[in-house]
C-alpha cells in the first residue's frame, strides 16, 4: 500500500468524528471488553476445553474404578478376617465380639450417598487451587505486558476498572465451577446406577450436596479474588504466584491467635471446613486419624467459620491492592 | 510554548510548574519533573525532546492520568487534571512507553479489544490498520510474531482508535524502517493538516522530529530548557561559516584584528578556514542564553566578506552551514547540564 492510499481516503473515516457525545466509558462496554480480554488468550481457550474434559474424565474414572459385583471383595474380606483371627490368636490379642468380616470389607461399589461428597470436594478443591492461579494470571498478565497502562489511560476511574476486572475474574471462575456440577453429578449418578448404589439419595441428601456445591462455588470465587488481588498488589503474575504461595503457606502463623475466636487459618483446613458435608463435627465424635481435614474437624469449624477465615485472608490483600491501584502511580 | 493572549493559538494542554518525584526502592527521592511548564497549541505537532530520564515520559503519563503530580497544574481541553481526567481521556489517544498488547492475539484481535473500550466498530479497526500501513497478512499474525516496527504501527493504530483530538505518542518512530518512518511522518502531517489533530511526540530521532514538528520542546532534568518553533530554533542556533581563501595567513590576521577566530577547517591545508565570532553572552532566545553561548558565536558572513575584501583578500568561496536540530539539542542539553552540575540523578523514563 502506498502512503497516499493508506493515509488519504482511509484516514477520513475514523478520525473525523470525535466522541465528544460520550461523557464516559459505559460500564457495559468496559465489562464486555474486559471479558473478551480475559477469555482471549490461547491458554484460556485451552482451559475452556480442557476443564470440562478433565471433569468428564474424573467422572468416567468412577465407572472404571468401581464394580457392582461384591463377591470378590467379600472373599478378600473373609480372607483378611481369617488372617486377623490367626494373628490375634498367635499374639494373644482379643478378637472382640463386634469384629467380623464386614470390618475388612472394602466395598467396590460406587455408593453415591457417601462417596459423592468426597468426589465433589476433590473437584472443587482442585478448581479452588486453579482459581487462585487463574486470578493471579488474570490480574498480573496485563501488568507484565503493560496493557494496564493503556487500560488505565482509557478508563481513568480506576476503582471501576479494578472492580470490573475483579468481578469478571471471580465471576468467570465461579461460572466454571458452577458448570462443573451439572457435568460431574450425572456421571457420578451413572456410576452409582451401573456400578454401585443410589440408596439414600433423598431430599436431605440432595439438599446437602447442593449446599456444599454452592459453598464451593462461592469459595472458588473468593480464592480467585485473592489471587487477583495479590497480582494487582504486586503488579506481576510471577511475583504474585511466588508471594501468594508463600503467603498461603504461612498464613495460619500470621493469623494464629489474632483472628476471631482464635480459629483455624490454615487454608487447607478452611477449604475443608467450607466443603465439609457435615456442618459441624464435634471433636469428640470425630473419627479422623490425621491430615489437614482432621485439624478442621477437631476445632469444630463450621462452613461459616471457614468462610470467615477465607474472608479474613482476602480482605486485607484486596484492600491493599485496591488502595495501590487507585491511589498510586501507574509507571 | 510560551502562549500569551491576543493572536496566540488556542492552548489545548498546559503544564504549569509541575513537580513530581518518585521514591526508589532504597527510599531515595528522585525528581522526575522539576517545575515542568509547557503549552501545546491546538492543531500543532509538538516534538518533545530530551535525554533518557529527562522527564518526558513522566510528563506524558501525568497528562494521561497515570502519574499524579506532587505540585503544579495540568489543564487539557480547558479542564483541570486529574479532576476532569474522564473528560480528557475521551479526547486523547496515546502510545506510551511503546506498544502494549496481548502477545497471543493477532494484531487485529488486539485492536478489536481496544476498540471495545472506545466503542469502535470493526470497520474502524480496519481503517486505522490501513492508516498505519499494516497489511492483511500482518493483521492476522500473532502479536508475538510482530517486528518492533509492526508493533509500533499497531500501537499508533491503537492510539487512533479513540478518534482523539490529541494524540500523545511516546517514541513512535522506534524500530521503524525508513519506509515506515516516512509513512508515519506523512500520517502525522495529514492528521494535523487535514484533520486538525494535535500531536505530541516524544522521540530521540531528532531528524524525524525536525521534519514533522511545528514546535520543539527540549526537556532536561525535569524542566523545559528550550521551547520554540522549528524556524525560530534553527535561526537561533550557531551556524558554521567557512571561507576558502588563497592567502590563509593574511585572512586569519585580518579576521583576528576584528575579534574573529579563524581556524583551519577540513580541506586543503591553510586554504579553508572556519570563522567564529567571539562568544556572545547577550543573546537570549527560546533556548536561553546559556544554550546559545555554549559554542562560539556565529560569524556574520557579510561582515567577514567585507573585512576580507577591504584588505584585498578575496575569498574563493564562502559557505554558511546552518546549525541542525541536533547541534541545537546538544548545545541546549550541555548548557543545562552545566547549569545543574552536581545535582541528584534523575528518574529514568
Amino acid at each position: 500500500m502506498t502512503t497516499d492510499q493508506a493515509t488519504g481516503s482511509r484516514l477520513r473515516h475514523p478520525t473525523d468524528r470525535t466522541r465528544d457525545g460520550a461523557p464516559a466509558l459505559p460500564w457495559r462496554r468496559l465489562a464486555r471488553a474486559e471479558l473478551r480480554r480475559l477469555g482471549a488468550p490461547r491458554a484460556m481457550r485451552r482451559l475452556a476445553i480442557g476443564l470440562p474434559l478433565a471433569i468428564v474424565a474424573f467422572g468416567l474414572s468412577k465407572l472404571l474404578l468401581h464394580d457392582a459385583d461384591t463377591t470378590g471383595a467379600w472373599r478378600t474380606a473373609e480372607a483378611r478376617y481369617a488372617q486377623f483371627l490367626v494373628d490375634a490368636r498367635v499374639n494373644g490379642l482379643p478378637t472382640g465380639s463386634g469384629v467380623s468380616a464386614r470390618n475388612f470389607f472394602d466395598d467396590p461399589r460406587y455408593l453415591m450417598e457417601t462417596l459423592s461428597f468426597g468426589d465433589l470436594r476433590t473437584v472443587i478443591t482442585a478448581l479452588a487451587a486453579a482459581a487462585v492461579v487463574f486470578g493471579m494470571i488474570a490480574g498480573g498478565t496485563d501488568w507484565s505486558s503493560r496493557v494496564m497502562l493503556t487500560l488505565a489511560a482509557a478508563e481513568p476511574r480506576r476503582f471501576r476498572l479494578f472492580a470490573t476486572r475483579a468481578l469478571l475474574t471471580a465471576g468467570l471462575s465461579m461460572a466454571s465451577t458452577a458448570a462443573a456440577g451439572p457435568l460431574l453429578v450425572p456421571l457420578l449418578l451413572l456410576a452409582a446406577l451401573t456400578r454401585g448404589s443410589t440408596a439414600g439419595l433423598d431430599a436431605v441428601y440432595w439438599a446437602a450436596l447442593t449446599s456444599m456445591y454452592l459453598r464451593g462455588v462461592l469459595l472458588v470465587g473468593l480464592l480467585c479474588l485473592l489471587g487477583y488481588s495479590l497480582a494487582m498488589l504486586t503488579r506481576k503474575a510471577t511475583a504474585a504466584l511466588a508471594i501468594g504461595f508463600l503467603y498461603l503457606a504461612s498464613a495460619d502463623q500470621i493469623f494464629a491467635g489474632r483472628g476471631p475466636r482464635g480459629a483455624e487459618y490454615d487454608m487447607n483446613g478452611l477449604v475443608f471446613a467450607v466443603l465439609n458435608e457435615k456442618p459441624v463435627v464435634p471433636m469428640a465424635e470425630s473419627d479422623c486419624i490425621a491430615g489437614p481435614g482432621c485439624e478442621a474437624v477437631h476445632v469444630d469449624l463450621t462452613a461459616a467459620d471457614g468462610f470467615v477465615g477465607v474472608v479474613i485472608h482476602l480482605v486485607p490483600v484486596l484492600l491493599a491492592a485496591l488502595w495501590r491501584f487507585t491511589r498510586t502511580d501507574i509507571t | 510554548m510560551a502562549v500569551t493572549s491576543g493572536d496566540a493559538p488556542e492552548v489545548l494542554v498546559r503544564f504549569d510548574q509541575v513537580f513530581k518525584s518518585f521514591r526508589t526502592t532504597r527510599g531515595r527521592r528522585q525528581v522526575a519533573l522539576d517545575g515542568f511548564s509547557m503549552s501545546v497549541p491546538r492543531g500543532a505537532v509538538i516534538g518533545l525532546l530530551g535525554p533518557n530520564g529527562s522527564g518526558k515520559t513522566t510528563a506524558l503519563k501525568a497528562l494521561l492520568g497515570l502519574v499524579r503530580p506532587d505540585r503544579g497544574t495540568i489543564t487539557a481541553f480547558g479542564r483541570e487534571l486529574p479532576a476532569d481526567q474522564r473528560f480528557v481521556a475521551r479526547r486523547m489517544g496515546a502510545l506510551i512507553e511503546g506498544p502494549a498488547f496481548t502477545a497471543s492475539l493477532t494484531g487485529e484481535h488486539n485492536l478489536r479489544l481496544l476498540g471495545e473500550l472506545h466503542g469502535a466498530e470493526r470497520s474502524e479497526v480496519a481503517d486505522v490498520l490501513d492508516m498505519v500501513g499494516l497489511d492483511a497478512a500482518a493483521r492476522r499474525r500473532s502479536y508475538s510474531g510482530y517486528s518492533l516496527g509492526m508493533k509500533q504501527r499497531l500501537g499508533v493504530a491503537g492510539a487512533l482508535l479513540s478518534r482523539p483530538d490529541l494524540l500523545v505518542l511516546d517514541e513512535p518512530m522506534n524500530g521503524l524502517d525508513p519506509e515506515a518512518v516516512r509513512h508515519m511522518r506523512e500520517l502525522l502531517k495529514r492528521l494535523r493538516d487535514e484533520h486538525g489533530k494535535t500531536v505530541v511526540i516524544s522521540s530521540h530521532i531528532l531528524a524525524e522530529v525536525e521534519l514533522v514538528s511545528d514546535w520543539i520542546t527540549i526537556v532536561r532534568n525535569g524542566r523545559v530548557i528550550c521551547d520554540a518553533s522549528i524556524p525560530e530554533l534553527l535561526s537561533q542556533g550557531t551556524s558554521r561559516l567557512v571561507v576558502r581563501v588563497h592567502d590563509a595567513v593574511t585572512a586569519r590576521s585580518v579576521l583576528a584584528d576584528h575579534g574573529y577566530a579563524a581556524v583551519p577547517a577540513d580541506g586543503p591545508a591553510g586554504a579553508e578556514l572556519q570563522v567564529e565570532s567571539p562568544p556572545r553572552t547577550d543573546r537570549t532566545g527560546p533556548c536561553g542564553s546559556a544554550a546559545s553561548s555554549a559554542g562560539p558565536g556565529t560569524a556574520d558572513g557579510a561582515e567577514v566578506l567585507r573585512l576580507l575584501t577591504d584588505r584585498a583578500v578575496y575569498p574563493r568561496e564562502l559557505i554558511v552551514e546552518s546549525a541542525s536540530l541536533e547541534d541545537i539539542y546538544v548545545a541546549a542539553v550541555r548548557a543545562a547540564d552545566a547549569a545543574v552540575a552536581g545535582q541528584e540523578p534523575r528518574h529514568d523514563d
